[in-house]
C-alpha cells in the first residue's frame, strides 16, 4: 500500500529533483568557495560582519511579521465574509484578487507614487484635512517598515484570502448544523470548529506567504533605496550590480537557514500534531 | 445541475487547452520561419525614441551593405554580464556585439566574457577623439571601442528659482545658500542628490571629489574628506527623496516639481521637456567645486563576447556605428555628444539649448580610472555617503576606517 | 454582525483596486495631469496618447501572447504534476508529509537571482533560450512546491469516509478517483491551477535570463519602468492585469463551490 501510494509522487519528485538540484547544490558550493582559495567561510564572514546585516536581519523579520499579521487578518476576515455567501459575493471575490495580477516590480512603483512624499496618500490626507504637510512615510526607519508591511501586505492578502478560503469550504457543514441544534451561538462556533478545522489551512498560508515575505526586497528597494536593508537586498545587490556569485550565493544560504529555523520552531510550537493533520 | 456546472467547466478546460496549444503552435512555428539570412544580434541599452532612431536610420544601411540581418535586442547594464556568462557557460553565445555602459566593464573583463581586440581591429578613425580612443583599454589590452559618450548636466526648474529670484549655482557656496533658501521658503529641502548608492552614487561623488582637487580612490586625502564635509553641511538642506534617487527617480522627482534642481543624465529632456511637456525646466552644465569644474565621461562602448559566432560582422558594425554619418545622424536626431571631432549635427532648435549644456559639461570632462577593485570601491564609497549623509555620522569617524579599507585594496591586501 | 459583512467587504475591495484604478487613470491622463506635486484623484482630462505610444512600438502581441501561452502551460502542468503527488502525500505520514513538502520547498527558499543563473545555463545548453518551452520549465520548478502544498491540504480535507462510501456503493478505484475524489478537490485544483497561472505570468526574473529576443509581458513593463516612462509602463501593466481579472471571473465560480452538505450521506 505503501509503495502504490508513493507513485504519484514519483513525477514530480524526477521533474524537480532534474532540475533544482543541481542549481541548489550550485548555489550552496558557491557560498563555501573562492575561486582561487577553494573551501572556505570568507563570504559567510564578510556578510555578517556588515555593518547594515544586524539592520537587515531585524528589517526583514519585523516587516514579514507585522505583514502576515495584517494580511492574516485582513485575509481570515475577507474569507470568513465571502463565506458567508453574502449578496454581491462574485463581484467581491473578483475585486478581492486584482492583486495577484500586478507584478511585483509593477506594484513596487505603484506604491511609490502612494507613499510619495508628492503621493496619493499624503494628497488624499491633506485633502481631508489630517495633516497639515506632507509626511515623509519612508525617512524614518520604523514608520518606513510598518510602510513597507502595509504596500507589501496589500499584494499578498488575496493569496491568503484564497487559501483560507479553500481551508473553510472543506469545513462540512453539518457541523455547523449540529452545534447551532446543540444551541452554540456564532463566536462559539467560530472558536471550537472553524479555527481549529483551520489550522492547516492557516500554516499552509504562513508558510507559503512567510517564505516570500522574507524573500522580499523589490518593494524596500523602490520605496526607501538602501538606507532600508533586508536580507535580500544583498544578493541582490551583490550579484546584479557587482557581478559577485559567491557573496550572493551565501547571502542565499543565510536566508535559507533562517527560514528554515522559523518554519520548524513555528511547527514546534503550534504543535506538530495539531497543525499538520 | 452539478453535471451542468462539471460539463461548462470541462469544456472551459478544452477550449483554454486548445487556445494554449494554438498559440504554441503559432509561436513555435513563427520562430522556424525566422533567418535565413546570417543574422547578427546586437544588444543595447536605449529608450523608445532611440530605438526607433536606431532601427530606422542606423541599422538598414548595415543591413543593406552587408546582406544580413541584424537583430537588436535591449537589454539592461545588469543584466548584461548574467546573460553573457549564461551562455557562455552553456557554450552557446548568441550575442555577437554589445553596446554597454561604461561603468560595466570590469566584470565583463575579469569574468572572461569578452573578446581582446588585436592589431587592425584596435584601429579608429583619425577623427575619434584622442580621449575617448584612449578609454576601453583595461589591463593594457583593448577590449572596447567607443560608441556613445554621455555626460550628466544639470537641471533646474526655471520657474521655481525665477519666483524666488535665484540664480543656478555655478559655486558650491552657491549651491549651499540655494539649496539653504528653498529649504527655508518652502519646509522642505528641494535640491536632490542621487544617494541610493551604487554606481549613480558613486558617479556624482567621483565628480564632487574631483572637482575639489581630491582623489576619489583615496578617501583619506584632505580635498577628499573636505568634500564629504561639504556633504554632511549640504544633508539637511537635500531633498528627502535623495535618499533612494538615481537616474530614473530624479526624473520623477523634477517632474512632479517636488526637487527644482538636480543632476542626471541628458535622456531626461526629451522625457521631461518634450513628453511631459514640462517647459520650465532647464539645463546647464553645472557648478565647479573649489578647485575646478569637473563631469565624470560616462556613455556606451561596443564589445564583442567571448563565443560570437559571426565576430567579423560585428567588426563591421563598430565601423558602421562609428562612421561620421551615423554619429551625425545620432547627433542630429538624438542630441548625442559624438565620438569625432568632424561629425557636426543638425539639431532641432528646442533642443540645442541642452545639446550645449551636454557640450559644455563634455568640455569638463574626467573619466573615471580602471581600477580592478572598483566594485569593492563602489561598496566603500556607498557606505560612506550612507553613514555620513544619511545616518549623520561625523565625517572624522565614519571616514577612516574606510579610507583604511580602500587604501588596504590598492595595495592588493584584502 | 451580518449587515456588517458588505460593507467590509466593499472597503476592502476599495483598498484592494485602488493601486489598479491609479495605474489605470494615469495611463489615460495627460502628464501635466500626474507630474505634479498634487496629483488628482478623479480622471480631469483623458487621452488616448499613451495607449498609442504602447501600440505604437509593436511590442504588444508578441510578449501578452507568450505570456499567455507560458503560463496556460505552467498552469495545466502544475496541476498534472501536483495532484498524483499531493494524493500520494495525503496518505503518508504527517512528518514525512511535511517533511517532503518543506524540502521541495527548500529551491523556492534561495532567492531568485541565486537560482537563475544555474538554471538558466542548464536550459540554454538544451537550446530552451527564447522558447515558450524551457520557460515554461522553469516557471514550473518554482510553482510545484506551493501547487503541492495546496493540493495536498485540498485531499486531506475530503475525509476518507466519503471515498469508503463510495467503494461500498460498489465503485472501483478509478471510478472513485475520478467521479468522488476529483470532484470534490475541484475547488482546490482550480486554486492551485490559478496561483501557478498567475505566478507565471508575472514572474521576470527566470524570464529575463531564458529569453533574448522574444520577451514576456513583464519584462516589457520593467523595460518602460526602467526609463522611467511611468505612463507607458502603466498602460501595459494595466494591459497586464486584464487577462489576470477574466480568468478570475472565469473560475471564481469553482472557488465558491456548495459546501460539503450530504456528501457522505
Amino acid at each position: 500500500m505503501k509503495a502504490r501510494a508513493l507513485l504519484g509522487l514519483l513525477p514530480l519528485a524526477t521533474y524537480l529533483s532534474c532540475l533544482t538540484v543541481a542549481p541548489v547544490a550550485s548555489t550552496l558550493a558557491m557560498s563555501a568557495t573562492a575561486p582561487d582559495v577553494g573551501i572556505t567561510l570568507e563570504h559567510f564572514r564578510r556578510i555578517v560582519t556588515d555593518y547594515q546585516f544586524g539592520e537587515a536581519v531585524i528589517n526583514t523579520l519585523v516587516i514579514t511579521g507585522i505583514g502576515l499579521t495584517l494580511e492574516m487578518l485582513l485575509g481570515l476576515g475577507a474569507a470568513l465574509a465571502l463565506a458567508g455567501r453574502p449578496v454581491g459575493r462574485r463581484i467581491f471575490s473578483i475585486l478581492l484578487l486584482v492583486p495577484l495580477g500586478v507584478p511585483t516590480i509593477v506594484s513596487a512603483a505603484v506604491m511609490r507614487t502612494v507613499f510619495g512624499t508628492v503621493g496619493y496618500l499624503n494628497e488624499a490626507l491633506l485633502r481631508l484635512g489630517a495633516i497639515r504637510s506632507p509626511v515623509d512615510w519612508t525617512g524614518e526607519r520604523w514608520l518606513a517598515l510598518v510602510t513597507v508591511a502595509v504596500a507589501d501586505a496589500w499584494k499578498v492578502t488575496p493569496l491568503i484570502l484564497l487559501i483560507l478560503l479553500a481551508g473553510l469550504q472543506a469545513i462540512p457543514g453539518e457541523l455547523y448544523e449540529a452545534a447551532r441544534t446543540d444551541g452554540a451561538s456564532g463566536w462559539r462556533q467560530f472558536f471550537a470548529i472553524t479555527l481549529p478545522l483551520l489550522k492547516p489551512a492557516v500554516t499552509m498560508a504562513l508558510i507559503v506567504c512567510g517564505v516570500d515575505a522574507f524573500r522580499i526586497f523589490a518593494l524596500p528597494l523602490a520605496l526607501v533605496g538602501r538606507g532600508l536593508p533586508v536580507l535580500s537586498t544583498y544578493a541582490y545587490v551583490e550579484y546584479l550590480e557587482y557581478g559577485n556569485p559567491h557573496t550572493a550565493a551565501a547571502r542565499g544560504v543565510i536566508l535559507l537557514g533562517m527560514i528554515l529555523v522559523t518554519v520548524l520552531a513555528y511547527l514546534k510550537l503550534a504543535g506538530p500534531e495539531e497543525v499538520l493533520r | 445541475m452539478r453535471s451542468d456546472r462539471s460539463r461548462s467547466a470541462v469544456s472551459t478546460r478544452r477550449r483554454a487547452r486548445c487556445l494554449a496549444l494554438c498559440a504554441l503552435a503559432v509561436t513555435l512555428g513563427v520562430s522556424a520561419v525566422e533567418a535565413a539570412d546570417p543574422t547578427l544580434t546586437v544588444t543595447m541599452r536605449l529608450a523608445e525614441a532611440e530605438w526607433r532612431v536606431i532601427r530606422q536610420d542606423v541599422l538598414p544601411p548595415f543591413e543593406r551593405a552587408c546582406a544580413c540581418r541584424v537583430r537588436a535586442i535591449d537589454v539592461s547594464p545588469e543584466i548584461l554580464p548574467q546573460r553573457l556568462k549564461a551562455m557562455r557557460d552553456a557554450g552557446r553565445m548568441e550575442i555577437d556585439l554589445f553596446a554597454q555602459d561604461n561603468m560595466r566593464l570590469q566584470e565583463l573583463v575579469e569574468s572572461g566574457l569578452v573578446q581582446a581586440l588585436e592589431g587592425d581591429e584596435t584601429r579608429m578613425d583619425a577623427a575619434v577623439l584622442p580621449a575617448l580612443a584612449a578609454s576601453g583599454v583595461l589591463a593594457d589590452r583593448r577590449y572596447f571601442l567607443p560608441f556613445r559618450p554621455n555626460v550628466q548636466i544639470a537641471y533646474y526648474n526655471g520657474a521655481k528659482f525665477d519666483a524666488y529670484r535665484l540664480r543656478p549655482p555655478r559655486t558650491w557656496g552657491e549651491l549651499l545658500s540655494v539649496a539653504k533658501t528653498f529649504k527655508e521658503r518652502e519646509g522642505l529641502g528641494r535640491v536632490l542628490f542621487q544617494g541610493v548608492g551604487g554606481a549613480p552614487t558613486v558617479t556624482q561623488l567621483y565628480e564632487w571629489i574631483v572637482s575639489a582637487g581630491g582623489d576619489p580612490l583615496d578617501l583619506g586625502h584632505p580635498a577628499t574628506v573636505a568634500t564629504f564635509h561639504f556633504l554632511r553641511e549640504l544633508a539637511p538642506y537635500l531633498s528627502p527623496d535623495s535618499r533612494r534617487a538615481k537616474w530614473d527617480t530624479t526624473n520623477d522627482a523634477l517632474a512632479q516639481e517636488s526637487a527644482y534642481l538636480a543632476q542626471n543624465w541628458p535622456f531626461g529632456v526629451p522625457l521631461l521637456i518634450r513628453d511631459y511637456g514640462k517647459h520650465a525646466i532647464r539645463t546647464y552644465s553645472g557648478w565647479a567645486g573649489p578647485a575646478r569644474e569637473a563631469h565624470v565621461i560616462g556613455g556606451d562602448v561596443l564589445g564583442i563576447p567571448v563565443g560570437a559566432p559571426n565576430r567579423d560582422l560585428a567588426l563591421r558594425l563598430i565601423r558602421h556605428l562609428q562612421s561620421r554619418e551615423i554619429q551625425e545622424t545620432l547627433a542630429s536626431r538624438l542630441g548625442w555628444p559624438t565620438i569625432r571631432g568632424d561629425a557636426v549635427g543638425a539639431l532641432e532648435p528646442w533642443m540645442r539649448p541642452h545639446v550645449a549644456a551636454v557640450q559644455d559639461a563634455m568640455r569638463h570632462g574626467v573619466f573615471r580610472e580602471n581600477v580592478p577593485y572598483w566594485a569593492e570601491y563602489e561598496r566603500i564609497a556607498s557606505e560612506a555617503v550612507e553613514r555620513i549623509l544619511w545616518r549623520k555620522e561625523a565625517v572624522d569617524e565614519a571616514l577612516p576606517p574606510l579610507a583604511a579599507r580602500l587604501s588596504d585594496l590598492r595595495k592588493g591586501r584584502r | 454582525m451580518r449587515c456588517a459583512v458588505v460593507p467590509i467587504l466593499a472597503a476592502l475591495s476599495c483598498w484592494a483596486l485602488a493601486p489598479l484604478y491609479l495605474m489605470l487613470k494615469v495611463s489615460f491622463s495627460p502628464p501635466a495631469e500626474v507630474m505634479t506635486a498634487h496629483p488628482t484623484f478623479l480622471p480631469h482630462g483623458l487621452t488616448w496618447d499613451h495607449w498609442h505610444a504602447l501600440l505604437a512600438t509593436g511590442q504588444v502581441l508578441a510578449p501578452l501572447a507568450k505570456s499567455l501561452t507560458t503560463a496556460t502551460l505552467v498552469a495545466m502542468a502544475a496541476v498534472l504534476l501536483a495532484a498524483p503527488a499531493a494524493h500520494s502525500l495525503a496518505r503518508l505520514p504527517a512528518r514525512w508529509r511535511y517533511g517532503i513538502l518543506l524540502g521541495l520547498f527548500a529551491f523556492r527558499m534561495l532567492p531568485e537571482v541565486s537560482i537563475a543563473l544555474p538554471v538558466a545555463v542548464v536550459f540554454l545548453r538544451w537550446g530552451l533560450l527564447d522558447t515558450v518551452v524551457g520557460l515554461a520549465m522553469g516557471h514550473l520548478t518554482l510553482v510545484l512546491p506551493v501547487a503541492a502544498w495546496i493540493l495536498t491540504a485540498t485531499f486531506l480535507a475530503i475525509p476518507r469516509e466519503v471515498e469508503e462510501a463510495a467503494a461500498l456503493d460498489g465503485c472501483s478505484s478509478w471510478q472513485t478517483l475520478w467521479y468522488v475524489t476529483i470532484r470534490l478537490a475541484r475547488p482546490g485544483l482550480v486554486v492551485a491551477g490559478l496561483l501557478a497561472w498567475v505566478f507565471s505570468w508575472e514572474e521576470f526574473i527566470l524570464a529575463s535570463y531564458l529569453t533574448l529576443g522574444a520577451k514576456t509581458m513583464p519584462l516589457q513593463v520593467y523595460y518602460y519602468l526602467y526609463q522611467g516612462n511611468w505612463f507607458l509602463t502603466a498602460a501595459a501593466a494595466t494591459l497586464m492585469t486584464v487577462p489576470v481579472l477574466l480568468l478570475t471571473g472565469m473560475l471564481q465560480r469553482h472557488v465558491q463551490t456548495a459546501l460539503l452538505t450530504g456528501a457522505v450521506r
